[in-house]
């Protein structure tokens, strides 16, 4: 499904990811583990094609497709999804005007029939249970006052309701109470399927007790350290990273 | 006289017939006098006065125009219709037929002035005084307005639904219209009255309004400016407000090629207070601007401004003025912000409103910031897979949706709203 093959990022000047190689087949959950300022959200941001981040090198294929090449809203309708490490507050864009308009703008670049208000509103109903989340939150403007939990499970809602193929979580652990953590958890689990893939990024091991990864990657210093299954995981979470390699600050 | 606008207004061969409340001897002395001041002044503005710098006054005053003719009837079947009591004018003229004034609560006095007696010219001598700044645009409106009207809310009574004036532009030839209405609140009473500007004609307007609250009187006022691009729009508001009064203003500009607001307030008993919002959305070649004149003439007084102003294309925006304390007004509390937002280079945005202080122990905050649209919420809706054109659009309104909010009536809101919108739509 997903194919990155030496990639590097320059970010305000500076390399952030110095070949980075990484193989997601569908169906399959990837953990991407590794220190502060390592390049996890940079990869996040990059797959989802963020400005200001420069690829000097490297290709990254999506579903046969040159991910690169694609503007944000392409990938998005081509199935790609990035619940963001720290979601952004759009005063004035009512939320549930907002996800309509996502999901019928990605149904229309797929030559897909818009939804109507009536299975608009049954669907996100649905949804929204799987996360608790009030209904309330729907009227506000787009995570406008939301809690940081509250914006966290927002994201997984948004993924629910817009199925992607890829789906990239950035640290929608961090912050999180239990509760949450396992609501969030839920809320993906209930997700996976056979044509669907993850990659979940994560500082801390205590997630995965709740997502199972088929793989975990170590990524230190802008490259996949090491690669393993949930056992690597378990060694991370009592030796910590200090055996990889450090960003010079 | 080097004005070709007001050599055209003075000329009585471009009149088409009478003006409301001739022969009444009060309106024809106060005509006679503007005419005369006209005359004298010999142009619209002074180019040169720092109150007028940004307006392209040379065009303006370059426009020799009749005044506007009776409305066709292909112009009256464009007018949209509106479920709330109103008035509606066509290039300035009453529109019976299209107006519904009886199901209006008892008490309130509401006429247009082509409907006044003789008596009611007596009852409305502010009418004929000057509003704010003895000018040649004053004298202008004065001498030819065809519309306008009286509308007076007497003490303690609470008007629930909201009323309405229209304007409509309809000439598709380029004419001159100008309307000139007074509005009374009694002490306690309440209203809510949206003043909306419609149609597809051309040429230019004035339309000045004198604005009065009682004691412990409310009023919601909704200006929905949607005029037609080729209309030269020129408003002029004077409020005052009485002790513990309130006002609630909110001024969308999204239409008309070129419109210029003098916006005078003058907060003269202790507890009054103003909110205002104003939205302006431009796009082309458009420009607008506000002139404010704020004034807490007394102490304990509030106010509290917000204007957005989104500029793109070629288009600018403009808001001047100043928010004044009195010497004495102690204890007051002013606070007016400007958000304005670039969307392209050649845009123009001029929002330096200054505040003057002359009283102690007052709260003063003023802010203000020109930006363009947050790169972090624009990945945010592609990411989601809305495309960029529209990601623009929807935090563009946004921008402005948010001085909506506290807009009470719901259909008042929705309207509004989805004027907004649709502005935004159309900009591309
Ligand atoms: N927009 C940016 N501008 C400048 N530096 C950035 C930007 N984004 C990330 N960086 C830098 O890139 C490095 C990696 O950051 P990031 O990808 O956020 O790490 P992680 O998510 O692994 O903590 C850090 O040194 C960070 O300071
Ligand atoms: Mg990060």
């Amino acid at each position: 499904m997903l194919t990155i093959d030496n990639l590097h990022v320059r970010v305000a000047g500076k390399e952030i990811l110095k070949g980075l190689s990484l193989t997601v087949n569908a169906g399959e959950v990837h953990a991407i583990m590794g220190p502060n300022g390592a390049g996890k959200s940079t990869l996040g941001n990059v797959l989802a094609g963020r400005e200001g981040y420069e690829v000097t090198a490297g290709v990254v294929t999506f579903e046969g497709r040159n991910l690169l090449e694609l503007a944000p809203e392409e990938r998005a309708a081509a199935g790609v999804f990035l619940a963001f490490q720290y979601p952004v507050e759009i005063p004035g864009v009512n939320n549930t005007y907002f996800l309509r308009a996502a999901l019928n703008a990605q149904r229309k670049a797929r030559g897909e029939p818009e939804l109507d208000s009536v299975q608009f509103l049954k669907r996100v109903r649905e949804k929204l249970k799987v996360l608790e989340l009030p209904d309330a939150l729907l009227q506000r403007g787009v995570n406008e006052g939301f809690s940081g939990g509250e914006k966290k499970r927002n994201e997984i809602f948004q993924m629910a309701l817009l199925e992607p193929k890829l789906a990239i979580l950035d640290e929608t652990d961090s912050g999180l109470d239990i509760d949450a953590m396992r609501q969030v958890a839920a809320g993906v689990n209930a997700q996976r399927a056979p044509d669907r893939a993850f990659i979940v990024i994560t500082h801390y091991q205590r997630l995965l007790d709740y997502i199972k990864p088929d793989f975990v990657h170590v990524l230190a210093a802008g490259c996949i350290a090491a690669s393993g299954g949930p056992e690597l995981a378990r060694m991370l979470e009592t030796e910590g990273y200090a055996g990889f390699p450090q960003e010079a600050a | 006289m080097s004005s070709a606008l007001l050599a055209a207004a003075l000329c009585e061969d471009l009149s088409p017939g009478p003006l409301p409340g001739a022969g009444v001897a009060v309106v024809e002395r106060a005509r006679v006098s503007a005419r005369a001041r006209l005359r004298q002044q010999g142009m619209l503005a002074d180019a040169r006065s720092e109150r007028w710098r940004y307006m392209p006054l040379r065009a303006l005053e370059a426009q020799a125009l009749p005044l506007a003719e009776l409305p066709s009837d292909t112009a009256l079947a464009q007018v949209p219709e509106t479920p709330f009591p109103r008035l509606v004018f066509v290039d300035g003229y009453y529109t019976a037929p299209h107006s519904r004034i009886d199901g209006v609560s008892a008490g309130i006095r509401w006429l247009p002035l082509t409907e006044f007696a003789a008596a009611d010219w007596e009852a409305c001598a502010e009418l004929l005084a000057p509003t704010a700044g003895d000018d040649a645009l004053d004298a202008l409106n004065l001498a030819l307005a065809q519309g306008g009207f009286v509308l007076d809310v007497p003490a303690g009574l609470v008007v629930e639904q909201p009323l309405e004036v229209l304007y409509f532009s309809g000439s598709t030839r380029p004419t001159a219209w100008h309307a000139r209405s007074l509005v009374r609140l009694g002490a306690g009473a309440r209203l809510t009255l949206r003043e909306r500007y419609l149609g597809n004609g051309s040429g230019l307007a004035s339309v000045h309004t004198r604005w009065s609250l009682g004691e412990g009187a409310s009023l919601t006022v909704l200006q929905q400016q949607e005029a037609p691009a080729d209309l030269k729009l020129l408003r002029r508001d004077a409020f005052a407000l009485d002790a513990r009064s309130h006002l609630l203003l909110h001024v969308m500009e999204l239409g008309a090629g070129l419109s210029r607001q003098d916006l005078g307030i003058r907060l003269a008993g202790a507890g009054a207070m103003v909110e205002l919002r104003q939205a302006a959305l431009l796009a082309g070649r458009q420009h607008s601007e506000m002139m404010l004149d704020l004034l807490h003439a007394t102490g304990a007084t509030r106010c509290d401004l917000r204007c957005r102003a989104v500029a793109g294309d070629r288009a600018r925006a403009v808001l001047q003025g100043a928010v004044t304390i009195a010497a004495g007004a102690d204890g007051s509390d002013a606070a007016l912000s400007t958000q304005n937002l670039l969307l392209s280079e050649q845009a123009e945005i001029d929002a330096r409103p200054t505040m003057e202080i002359h009283a102690d122990e007052v709260r003063a905050a003023h802010g203000a910031s020109v930006g363009q649209l947050d790169a972090g919420m624009l990945f945010y809706l592609r990411t989601r897979g809305i495309p960029e054109t529209a990601a623009r659009a929807l935090l563009t309104a946004a921008h402005c949706r948010a001085l909506l909010e506290d807009i009470a009536h719901p259909m008042l809101r929705a309207d509004a709203e989805a004027a907004l919108d649709a502005r935004v739509g159309a900009m591309g």
